[in-house]
């Protein structure tokens, strides 16, 4: 019957020239090519089907679950590319305790350095995606520097007899609430800062990183040292804590090439006391580096240093009092991630006061203690602890 | 086609270029959190603005006191070594 051969016809029927877009009964057809908007671009902007079942948005709401590439690993690159060749160009971390930038791709070439500055009280973590390639070869040795980004160490103090101040714990230390160094007091130094408790739950290794769980955690801050008790003149000063080192975490979803120089979330160092005419005082303990993180999906090289050290303890004062009482305590050094840290330094005599030793293989080593007697002789800070808390690896995980 | 705005990393003293930011152009140079540029030559004659905001932060004040300091020194070490000196504690020989 006629009225029968003219159902399922399907497709076959040619389309007008200049036709895209096919009728049929089953619904439109693209008979090839691609349908786009005005300004798609790929990889950037608006979006595309094509014919081949391919297609491309910048975000997309399904079932009510908003699908977006800023989840992506490598980020959405809405900020754009970053390419510093020389110099130093420091942004500002705006007191905020994570910061994320999306780049598309991330270029320090030539003898280029990017800082960091103003972090939240008790630091921040950096996060640098890179949705194309990442490029860290300048010749600096800090061509990325988190350094201080992390906990702020203890305020310095003066007077006679007055006790020093705790650093802060550096933010994403989790578990414990103690690994900031703590403050010294007049004739005691202060302990450094305990090491992270369930310290193998944090990323530095991949058997950690492929549960897709990643804790890093900033340096904490050194506590500041303590004053004699004995102090006839206008008031000694003790050396402030040093600040933690800031975290920082790099996603590459192009290529990494990391040659020659380095990148560094190393502790500052503590502050050396002021001698002012009393009794001793206690030099500042070091803050603790804090861990860094990279990934990427392909590697051209990775050469360059990474430093997540500590910072050394600060200097305590001697004394030319002459006077009976106790030296000021150095304070500890800020605690991290690793294992033992630095030890405090050993102070003058009489009545030597030493600073607690740093509480990290990151760690800043305790700051030195004062001294309160006639002959008692400046002392030298803690070292600093070495690098830990650290991994560069390739990117198995993420999608 | 998606714009980019191109901003010139320039250095605050010389204006040597440092650098280029190509950014989006739905966003702000301040979204870009530049806080300073120098290039190389500079720094070393008028040091480190990393280095001048951690001793300033650990020794005297805050950030806003920092951005206050920074504007009474233009931004050199050698006038923020000056200014930092009439706030520190005078050190006193030990005999």
């Amino acid at each position: 019957m006629v009225e029968e051969q003219k159902i399922e016809t399907n497709y076959t029927e040619l389309p007008p020239d200049g036709l895209n877009i096919i009728p049929s009964p089953s619904g439109s057809v693209m008979k090839g090519g691609a349908m786009q908007s005005p300004n798609f671009v790929k990889g950037s902007s608006g979006w595309q089907i094509d014919a081949q079942g391919n297609a491309e948005f910048r975000s997309m709401t399904l079932a009510g679950f908003v699908l977006s590439s800023k989840g992506a690993f490598g980020g959405n690159g809405s900020d754009g590319a970053l390419s510093i060749t020389s110099g130093t160009t420091t942004i500002s971390a705006a007191s905020a305790n994570v910061l994320v930038k999306n780049y598309t791709t991330i270029s320090i070439t030539g003898s280029g350095k990017l800082a960091f500055s103003n972090p939240a009280s008790d630091g921040t973590i950096i996060i640098l995606k890179s949705s194309g390639n990442t490029t860290l070869t300048s010749s600096s040795a800090t061509m990325i520097d988190v350094t201080g980004m992390g906990g702020i160490g203890g305020a310095a103090v003066t007077g006679a007899g007055t006790n020093g101040n705790s650093g802060t714990q550096g933010v994403g230390v989790w578990f414990n609430t103690t690994s900031f160094g703590v403050k010294g007091t007049s004739g005691t130094g202060g302990a450094g800062g305990v090491i992270i408790t369930n310290k193998n739950l944090f990323a530095k290794t991949t058997t950690i990183i492929q549960s897709k769980v990643i804790y890093l955690a900033a340096g904490s801050g050194g506590a500041s040292g303590a004053t004699a008790t004995v102090d006839p003149g206008p008031g000694n000063t003790s050396g402030a804590g040093g600040r933690g080192g800031g975290a920082l975490w790099i996603e590459c979803a192009g290529a990494l090439n990391f040659t020659t120089g380095g990148i560094s979330s190393a502790g500052l160092v503590g502050g050396n006391a002021i001698y002012t005419g009393g009794g001793g005082s206690g030099g500042g303990g070091g803050g603790s580096g804090g861990m860094i993180l990279i990934l990427y999906n392909t590697l051209t090289a990775n050469t360059g240093n990474v430093t997540t050290i500590g910072g050394v303890g600060g200097t305590g004062t001697g004394s030319n009092s002459g006077g009976t009482g106790t030296g000021g305590g150095g304070g500890g050094g800020g605690g991290a991630y690793g294992g033992a840290g630095g030890a405090g330094g050993n102070s003058g005599n009489p009545n030597p006061q030493n600073g607690g030793a740093g509480g990290g293989t990151s760690a800043g080593g305790g700051g030195g203690g004062g001294a309160d007697g006639a002959s008692g002789n400046a002392s030298t800070g803690g070292a600093a602890g070495a690098s830990d808390g650290l991994l560069v690896t390739q990117n198995l995980y993420f999608s | 086609m998606i714009k980019l705005n191109k901003y010139i990393l320039r250095c605050r003293f010389c204006n040597k270029q440092t650098g280029e930011y190509q950014y989006h152009s739905d966003l702000t140079i301040a979204d870009l959190n530049i806080a300073d540029i120098r290039c190389s030559e500079c720094e070393l004659l008028n040091g480190s603005y990393k280095e001048m905001h951690d001793e300033f932060l650990r020794d005297i004040g805050n950030h806003d006191e920092f951005l206050k300091m920074m504007g009474k020194t233009e931004f050199k070490k050698q006038n923020f070594d000056i200014e930092i000196a009439k706030l520190k504690p005078k050190e006193l020989k030990i005999k």
